[in-house]
């Protein structure tokens, strides 16, 4: 596993926080993107970005509709291996632009394959996420791609390597980084407004659900066009056909298919930490479990807990320091102490995608690094790794974030990788 | 919506109920217990094992095999290679052999993979090869170098392999695959060299990186290749990369412009911001600009002292970076020079920096420095520096912003009062009520009473907040001192402090009198609401009268009472209502109030001229909201008031309306609704199966009001519960009556956010506690439609977000029904 050259933390701070951006629009000529290179009769790629999705679920109709939202871009093509899907995809956006322009595609060979693509979103199933990335990196384009990026540290390895080796823009969505409230609770962290920080916590979903490896009873296969059984199950172990794997609420209880309940909540919290502490190029480097949680600590001394609940709502963060504390959860709930800590304005809550996309859109013009890129977001998703790995074996680990192993432990580092299946490569 | 959280949630109920019990008893723990209970004893772990090779040896099912392959892959020993070697060729159980293989830190494993892959063919071929390239297995280069020859996937397997794998030999093949690979397979190369160059990087092989990269910058590589191969020479050479990004952000190709620049923050190597700086005064300014602009998003301090001298640059775009910059590298020693830029005020862009740099500059030492460049700055400047302090929560600076509040210049004391709002604590509270006691003029006096009353509000006891202000009203008789505390109270608004405010009516000071009334009239809640019924009945006078039906107006429109009440309240104002201008108030009331009620009270003055474009508006409005229930009558009040109005807008309405009717379409659109329900210490997944008394029998006491229908105009028939009720991490309950004229089979198609349950004729149909947006039609359930009246009960969770539902009624053809009608009312 290679490493990342260096950090990045800054710069996206800075640029967040500045104009930066806009000077460097203005000092430079024109910003364009892949596909201006290839014209083919494009307008210019700078006024517009042009985009496709790939695996259109409830999650891809949200943050696609807020993409179509923004007047610089224009969604051209859905894929997906569910028929039923690509359709409702395809009449979504549609329906957005009043005509019948939009493509569905089955293959994302296909989709990936158009020159007028510049940049897709990736909303797959988890176990997904890092392939389709992979590929739409060599196919040229940049992604916003839905986390968690990965099931396994190998992956999301990769896909940071393939971005930096194609100079690709990548967003992850974890988009609470660029939702108010979040924003808020790292910024006092980062800026030493809780004085030396101590410990930060980090909420799971629900400890009650563990996940499972079930193999299901065969049921005939659909037909190729209506559900491409192979396809979706991409780089998983090949097993026959059931209709409920497909069903979000089982396969993101699965272990082929997913990180579990320290996933799915850890690669918002786990990352907010992360961020909070300035370590989008690092992970903890030591993990073990307390009760149900897990305790992990940094090489700065840094602390961080996996547990849950925090707070009054969901998918919360606490970050206490010396000299302070907060609390921020997406149900609008966020707490300071000392009080003087509190923010001016109204920060409202949940943790809608706008910012974050715009982010995105930003860096696709300027090639900047987004504001969740690749290598964070692989910074941050494994030590949500870690953290399952040190519960599935029963013992403490220690990790190096040099090397990216676990030192002293094979059977651990031999659960950072999952071969894929034939004919899948990262 | 609480999109993707709850899912995981939902796979273990998911799991249990779609699948069902016998189904469910099928779910397979992990192997996890038997690979950690084996780890502390050796033999426990052989014979785990063991066994496993025997199932992989052996006639096991395929589920047997791969919880098999599953274990191996965590602790198989070279003893399990053979086993795996002999499945690694089967296209059915090639993958699992290589899903143990692959990881293992054993030669033997290399060996196999390299055996299996002679005797292999077709993806079995290819999943080989990706395995040998994952575990860079050096030998198998030899083996490899031919299949660059082969097709064009194999070829791609191989080359990437290679390109892993990085030996001599693989170099050189590589090598010749960039120099004389056809059209279709430069991208392989391309790909393959870029890897193998960034072995070399993490080798420490700078020269070998370095070489492959030089190579693929050439114009005939892909734009992705060259900026891969442009980021990685600078990371092989950083030696050269000053003169190369400063080349290059010179240079004419903007992406690799923009490429060079995003890279200068993450460049690498001894003393590069500090040669960077160094090459600042030589530069164009607009590429001085850029510069800095990236110096400072590397967040490196080597280079202050050179940013801090382009904070004095001639050029007016270099100064602005600079003290762009400085707000990321700076220190205290920054302060003086971006006080000074504030104070100097060259350019709103540049005061704004200087203020946002201000702002954000990090140090323990900063608060102090600019508290220092406050005191000895001019009015406008100290009242900059004053506003920095409190957007930095300098609370430290409190006891220094109590003076300037104390005397000066207003502009300067109205600064710090609102930062003393801001910072000061509750053990300032009586610092800052003294203040406002102690005020002379009213200059400053409203920002001074927002900051008592904000510091007050900050005392944790609340019932220790307004004896502190009641202290102060009795022990002064200075008027305006004493309806300042007035207004304060408003912001407490507790019952002490109502009462306060309350006997101050009688007060023998006109002016706290009328202060006391105003802001009873103000009062937040409808803790006031009685005694300003009370007032209005009782006052002649036209002004005080208007200001406190205002009030009561306000007051009934946030009220939680039942919709009955209010209509009855409206009823009796509209009857004292001595002329049009207080009539349309409650017109304005009653526009608000989705009841049927409330339309019958405005339909009289529909008929009256003076009031006659409220009424319709008001009618409108509540026509709108009550749509759903009476849509017949609706429409045509709707109908009536587009044909009759004189008032375009109210025309415009009218016909938004009729629209918004149009688009309902066939869902139903006539509910009740009733909640919310919370449970107290519960989590989201609990309110599932928490019977609140709508699902209880004969339960009282439950109050049904009438479900408004959505304002959105595209999609009037999605109900916002949110809207309706508000809230997160809550339940809420919809009902209607259909009826059939016969016995009939129907589909319930519906969407909900977040999860939720559905009754028909009281048996539960539907059961998900999935959150996420609602889709229209996503959930299907058929029922039976009984001849008569059949009653539906939806439950619809809330977690965060968004919390609506939509529902409609078809045959299970996908038509709809004949002979069904909709009420939203218990049938007679």
């Amino acid at each position: 596993m290679s490493r990342s050259p260096g950090k990045r933390v800054n710069r996206r701070e800075f640029l967040r926080g500045t104009a930066a951006t806009a000077a460097t629009l203005v000092a430079a000529p024109t910003i364009i993107t892949s596909s201006a290179l290839g014209a083919n009769g494009r307008p210019p790629a700078s006024e517009r970005i042009v985009m496709g999705n790939i695996g259109y679920g409830g999650r891809a109709s949200g943050v696609l509709d807020v993409f179509m939202a923004q007047p610089d871009v224009q969604v051209v093509g859905v894929c997906d291996v569910k028929q039923q899907r690509r359709e409702l995809g395809k009449k979504a956006v549609d329906n957005k632009y009043g005509n019948r322009d939009c493509q569905a595609y089955l293959d994302l060979f296909e989709i990936l394959a158009r020159d007028d693509i510049d940049a897709m979103l990736v909303a797959t199933g988890d176990y997904w996420h890092s392939l389709a990335a992979c590929l739409t990196a060599r196919a040229g384009k940049d992604m916003y791609c839905e986390k968690p990026l990965s099931v396994v540290i190998a992956e999301s390895r990769a896909v940071a390597d393939t971005m930096r080796r194609f100079g690709r823009v990548f967003q992850c969505g974890t988009q609470r980084r660029s939702v108010d409230q979040f924003v808020f609770a790292m910024d006092l962290a980062r800026r030493g407004l809780l004085g030396e920080l101590k410990t930060l916590y980090a909420e799971t979903a629900p400890a009650w659900l563990e996940p499972y490896e079930t193999r299901l009873p065969a049921e005939p296969e659909p037909a190729r066009e209506e559900f491409w059984w192979d396809r979706w199950l991409g780089p998983a172990l090949w097993r026959p056909y059931n209709h409920q794997y497909a069903s979000r609420g089982f396969w993101s209880g699965h272990w082929d298919f997913s990180g579990g309940s320290i996933t799915e909540w850890g690669s918002h919290t786990v990352d907010l930490c992360q961020f909070a502490n300035d370590a989008d190029d690092t992970s903890p480097v030591e993990y073990w479990q307390e009760g149900p949680d897990v305790h992990a600590h940094y090489a700065n001394g840094i602390k961080l807990v996996l547990t849950q609940p925090i707070g009054q709502g969901s998918c919360g963060v606490r970050f206490e320091g010396t000299e302070g504390w907060v609390e921020v959860d997406d149900s609008g709930h966020l707490e300071v102490h000392p009080k003087s800590l509190r923010p001016r304005r109204g920060l409202g809550k949940g943790y809608p995608v706008d910012n974050h996309v715009r982010n995105f859109l930003d860096c696709v013009k300027t090639r900047q690094q987004t504001v969740a890129d690749a290598e964070g977001a692989h910074r941050s998703i494994t030590a949500c790794h870690a953290a399952n790995i040190c519960k599935r074996l029963g013992r403490p680990l220690r990790w190096d974030p040099a090397k990216e192993e676990f030192i002293g432990d094979d059977q651990a580092n031999r659960m950072r990788t999952r071969a894929y299946r034939q004919p899948w490569r990262l | 919506m609480q999109a993707n959280k709850w899912f995981l949630a939902l796979g273990v109920l998911a799991g249990l109920w779609i699948i069902g019990p016998a189904a469910a008893q099928e779910k397979v723990a992990t192997c996890d217990e038997e690979i950690a209970a084996s780890r502390a004893n050796p033999q426990a772990l052989a014979d785990l094992e063991k066994r496993c090779i025997q199932v992989l040896q052996g006639d096991s099912t395929p589920e047997q095999k791969d919880r098999a392959g599953r274990i191996l892959r965590v602790i198989g020993s070279p003893d399990s290679i053979p086993a795996l070697a002999a499945l690694l060729r089967e296209e059915d159980t090639s993958h699992l052999a290589r899903y143990v293989l692959e990881p293992m830190p054993y030669p033997q494993a290399d060996q196999a993979l390299r055996q299996g892959l002679a005797q292999a063919s077709g993806d079995v071929r290819l999943g080989i090869i990706h395995s040998l390239g994952v575990r860079q297995d050096p030998e198998a280069a030899a083996v490899l170098i031919p299949l660059l020859q082969g097709s064009d996937l194999e070829a791609a397997a191989a080359a990437w392999a290679l390109g892993r794998i990085a030996t001599p030999p693989a170099a050189r093949a590589l090598a010749d695959l960039r120099a004389a690979a056809p059209p279709k397979r430069r991208a392989i190369a391309a790909e393959a060299s870029l890897i193998e160059a960034e072995q070399y990087l993490a080798r420490g092989q700078m020269d070998q990186a370095a070489r492959v990269y030089q190579q693929l910058q050439s114009s005939n590589w892909p734009e992705p290749v060259r900026i891969g191969a442009f980021v990685g020479y600078l990371q092989a050479r950083p030696d050269e990369a000053v003169p190369i990004v400063l080349r290059t952000i010179s240079g004419a190709d903007a992406t690799m412009r923009a490429v060079a620049i995003d890279n200068i923050s993450t460049l690498q190597g001894e003393g590069i911001a500090k040669r960077f700086a160094a090459e600042l005064p030589k530069l164009p300014a607009a590429t001085q600009v850029i510069l800095i602009d990236a110096l400072a998003a590397r967040g490196d301090r080597a280079a202050l002292a050179e940013v801090t001298a382009a904070a004095a640059s001639t050029d007016a775009a270099v100064r602005t970076a600079a003290i762009r910059a400085l707000s990321v590298i700076g220190d205290e020693t920054s302060v003086p020079v971006l006080a000074g830029a504030l104070a100097a005020g060259a350019s709103p862009t540049e005061t704004q920096a200087a203020y946002a740099a201000l702002q954000r500059l990090s140090g323990n030492r900063v608060d102090e420095a600019i508290v220092r460049s406050m005191k000895a700055a001019e009015t406008a400047t100290r009242t900059e520096l004053i506003m920095v302090l409190s957007d930095r929560r300098a609370a430290r600076a409190v006891p220094d912003l109590l003076a300037e509040a104390a005397a000066g210049d207003d502009a300067v004391r109205e600064a710090a009062f609102r930062a003393l709002a801001e910072l000061a604590e509750p053990q300032h509270a009586a610092n800052v009520v003294r203040l406002l006691v102690e005020l002379r003029g009213d200059a400053v006096r409203a920002d001074a009473e927002r900051t008592v009353s904000a510091v007050v509000r900050r005392i944790e006891n609340q019932s220790d907040q307004t004896p502190l202000l009641r202290g102060a009203f009795d022990s002064t008789r200075d008027s305006q001192a004493r309806c300042s505390l007035l207004r304060v109270l408003k912001a407490i608004g507790d019952r002490q402090a109502f009462d306060l405010v309350r006997n101050a009516i009688q007060d023998q000071d006109a002016a706290v009198r009328d202060t006391a009334l105003r802001t009873l009239a103000d009062w937040p809640d409808e803790m006031a609401l009685d005694a300003l019924l009370a007032i209005y009945r009782e006052t002649a006078e036209q002004t005080p009268r208007v200001m406190v039906l205002r009030g009561i107006v306000r007051l009934l429109n946030q009220t939680q009472r039942p919709t009955t009440e209010t209509v009855q309240t409206c009823d009796l104002l509209l009857q004292r209502a001595r002329d049009a201008g207080e009539t349309k108030l409650v017109l304005a009331c009653l526009a608000k109030v989705a009841d049927p009620a409330a339309l019958k009270l405005v339909e009289p003055c529909l008929e009256r001229p003076d009031v006659q474009a409220e009424a319709q508006l008001a009618a409108l409005q509540i026509a709108g909201a009550i749509g759903g229930a009476d849509l017949q009558a609706s429409r045509a009040l709707a109908m009536r008031i587009q044909e009759s109005t004189r008032n375009p807008a109210n025309r415009r309405q009218a016909q938004e309306l009729l629209q918004r009717f149009e688009r309902l379409g066939d869902y139903l659109v006539a509910w009740q609704v009733a909640g919310p329900y919370l449970k107290p210490d519960g989590d989201y997944i609990d309110l599932l199966d928490s019977p609140f008394p709508p699902e209880e029998k004969n339960a009282d006491g439950i109050s049904w009001r009438l479900l408004p229908l959505s304002d959105k105009a595209e999609r009037p028939w999605m109900f916002d519960l949110q809207a309706a009720l508000g809230g997160n991490t809550r339940a809420a309950y919809a009902r209607t009556w259909i009826h059939s004229d016969t016995e009939q089979p129907a589909r319930l198609l519906f969407g909900t956010d977040d999860g939720g349950k559905v009754w028909f004729n009281e048996k539960v149909v539907h059961r998900d506690g999935a959150g996420g947006a609602a889709v229209p039609d996503e959930h299907q359930v058929d029922v039976t439609l009984q001849a008569g009246w059949n009653t539906l009960v939806l439950k619809v969770l809330q977690d965060t977000g968004p919390w609506e539902f939509c529902l409609r009624l078809r045959t299970p053809a996908g038509q709809p029904p004949t002979g069904v009608r909709v009420q939203a009312q218990p049938p007679q």
